[in-house]
């Protein structure tokens, strides 16, 4: 249980914490959410959750981290071990084995369509082919089946897993802290280049239907009646929480790489900092003003609806770029590469936390632990491959990427503040910090935080049908029932909306069933998780 | 683009370049940000006796 590895920098640190951060929802998910819910109001609320929910969870996430390092721990279990006597504490720790190992198995693949896409852009696939019937084709949806082996995918999937594991086993200074080093500034460039061509598109240029700049009021016209709307506060309350990758594990296996004199309290802010200036000023002037430009603003305001920008960037994006002329297969490669690049960092940092466990548990070696860690990912990936069109994607992406994080955030944030001790957690904050930490944060961290992450999940869990909470309020009060929305937890859970069965009449099999295996699966993997860190600590002697 | 849309950018962009460049440049500036050893082993003193 011993790791010599350390970060070469401070600056290949935060990129490597930014790069952690910066994901694909940057640039598709937050324009949508923001465009979805009030506009440039949205980003009030945004920025307090970011106050209130998200600076105070990254410290507390970075203290745990170096907190677990300096006793040579580096993933969640040990962690939450040491932080207190209760022999509980460290099953806490299995959401952050399981929500890396199961995110990285599905966020390998869509990286490797970003990768695939690259290279379609290159050989100008998308001046030929339609997107739309392209993505199908490509994941295997046309096949009308709950099942598909897309070989082509398939490929892809295996080439992103392969560089995975490679920078990976080259280690956390050489690996990992390099990719960041030469992804994030890449992906910054990229986007600049974009938004300033995007911007800038004149009207009347070829393809040009209206001013990108209307796309630019779209995302950021203020609808003040959003504010007055829980709906809003919980879309960007979500949004900070899903883009900082909190409550997953990850910060806390960097962090655990500290060395314990350095600062942390400046180091987070930084990476965190860093995360909203790509995501608002570079995600949120690029997908929507482009297609804007090309499709109207109506077409977008549809695509959008969801509050996704998948639709635009996948579907519509790729055909957009042909009215570029000559710079159409490089804007295609950078659009792509800079999705890669924010995938790629993200999922690196999904897999150190799991090799960080064998390592640490099992003295594995850094190469044998990322090639395990490749396995698995590959075992997990595959069955999300094949059964793509039935549904395992979204349901991996629900319970692990969305329900299971705000768990673990909820469970880390009381275990700190109340197990812990919020004493011992201030000190381990501010100890070596090279800001001033405002001492309101304190009372934040303790009081604040806990709550907003827990009106967040009770949001989740019994968000009403087309997000109308004042309807439902009403709608119980009159006597009736409440009306689950099928995207909540409890409507995902009892398949509100849907038939249930798992067989058709004609015996052929349905999503549902797809969705419950899927389930049921994940299910199994985390009290596999838990039964192998019971069996861990037990070998090792340990009496709690 | 309404000027109320033009006031909600200019006043986020402002914040975010702010807070960015204000705390990546200390980043920069103290590369290692080395601590002295008193202040360390003094709280990981403390911490050891607090450990179960």
């Amino acid at each position: 249980m011993s790791s010599k590895e350390q970060w070469a920098t401070r600056v290949g640190l935060v990129l490597a914490m930014a790069g952690n951060a910066v994901g694909l929802g940057n640039f598709l998910r937050f324009p949508a959410q923001a465009a979805q819910n009030g506009g440039g109001a949205f980003l009030i609320p945004y920025l307090v959750s970011f106050a209130l929910m998200g600076i105070p969870l990254l410290w507390v996430e970075w203290a745990i981290g170096r907190h677990g390092g300096i006793y040579g721990y580096h993933s969640t279990p040990g962690m939450f071990h040491v932080m207190g006597e209760q022999s509980w504490l460290k099953y806490i720790g299995v959401f952050g084995i399981f929500t890396n190992l199961t995110i990285a198995a599905y966020y390998c693949y869509i990286e490797s369509w970003t990768l695939s896409y690259v290279f379609h852009s290159l050989i100008g696939t998308f001046a030929q082919t339609d997107p739309k019937i392209f993505f199908s084709d490509y994941v295997g949806e046309t096949a009308h089946s709950l099942f598909a082996f897309p070989l082509e995918a398939g490929i892809w999937f295996l080439i992103t897993l392969a560089l995975n594991i490679w920078i990976l086993s080259k280690g956390l200074a050489k690996g990992i802290e390099m990719a960041a080093k030469i992804g994030m500034p890449l992906l910054i460039l990229f986007a600049i280049i974009l938004v300033v061509r995007g911007l800038t598109l004149p009207e009347g240029a070829p393809g040009v239907v209206q001013s990108p700049l209307d796309g630019l009021n779209f995302v950021w016209n203020p609808k003040l009646e959003g504010l007055t709307q829980p709906t809003t506060w919980l879309a960007a309350a979500g949004q900070i929480f899903f883009t900082l990758s909190l409550g997953m594990g990850a910060i806390h296996c960097y962090a655990s790489y500290v060395s314990k004199r350095s600062d942390i309290a400046l180091n987070a802010a930084s990476a965190g900092w860093m995360n909203e200036f790509v995501e608002v000023i570079l995600g949120g002037s690029l997908l929507i003003p482009i297609a804007t430009a090309y499709m109207g603003l109506g077409a977008v305001q549809s695509a959008t609806a969801g509050g996704g920008g998948f639709s635009l960037g996948f579907l519509s994006l790729p055909t957009l770029f042909n009215n570029w002329g000559w710079f159409a297969p490089i804007a295609g490669a950078m659009w792509f590469g800079l999705l890669f690049f924010a995938g790629i960092t993200s999922s690196l940092a999904m897999g150190q936390p799991i090799m960080a466990y064998f390592q640490d548990e099992h003295e594995m070696s850094r190469e044998k632990s990322a090639w395990l860690f490749g396995v698995s990912i590959l075992i997990l990936g595959l069955f999300c491959v094949w059964l793509y069109p039935g549904g395992a994607f979204d349901e991996y992406d629900f319970w692990s990427g969305t329900f299971s994080l705000v768990v673990f955030a909820l469970l880390e944030v009381f275990i700190f503040s109340f197990v812990f001790g919020i004493d011992k957690g201030w000190k381990e904050i501010t100890r070596g910090a090279d800001i001033r930490v405002p001492k309101i944060f304190r009372f934040i961290i303790k009081y604040i935080t806990p709550v907003f992450i827990l009106v967040v999940f009770i949001g989740a869990l019994i968000q009403p049908a087309e997000g109308n909470w004042i309807l439902a309020c009403q709608s119980l009060m009159s006597g009736d029932s409440w009306p689950f929305a099928a995207n909540s937890v409890i409507g995902k859970l009892f398949h509100v909306g849907v038939d249930s069965a798992w067989f058709t009449s004609e015996g052929m099999g349905t999503k549902v069933m797809v969705q419950d295996i899927t389930r049921l699966l994940l299910f199994a993997l985390f009290a596999g998780i838990a039964v192998m860190i019971y069996l861990d600590f037990r070998r090792k002697g340990g009496s709690r | 683009m309404t000027p109320a849309a033009w006031i909600m950018l200019i006043i986020t962009w402002s914040i975010i370049v702010y807070f960015t460049a204000k705390f990546f440049w200390k980043v920069l500036k103290t590369p290692h940000a080395l601590k002295t050893e008193e202040q360390i082993e003094e709280h990981l003193d403390d911490e050891q006796q607090e450990m179960p």
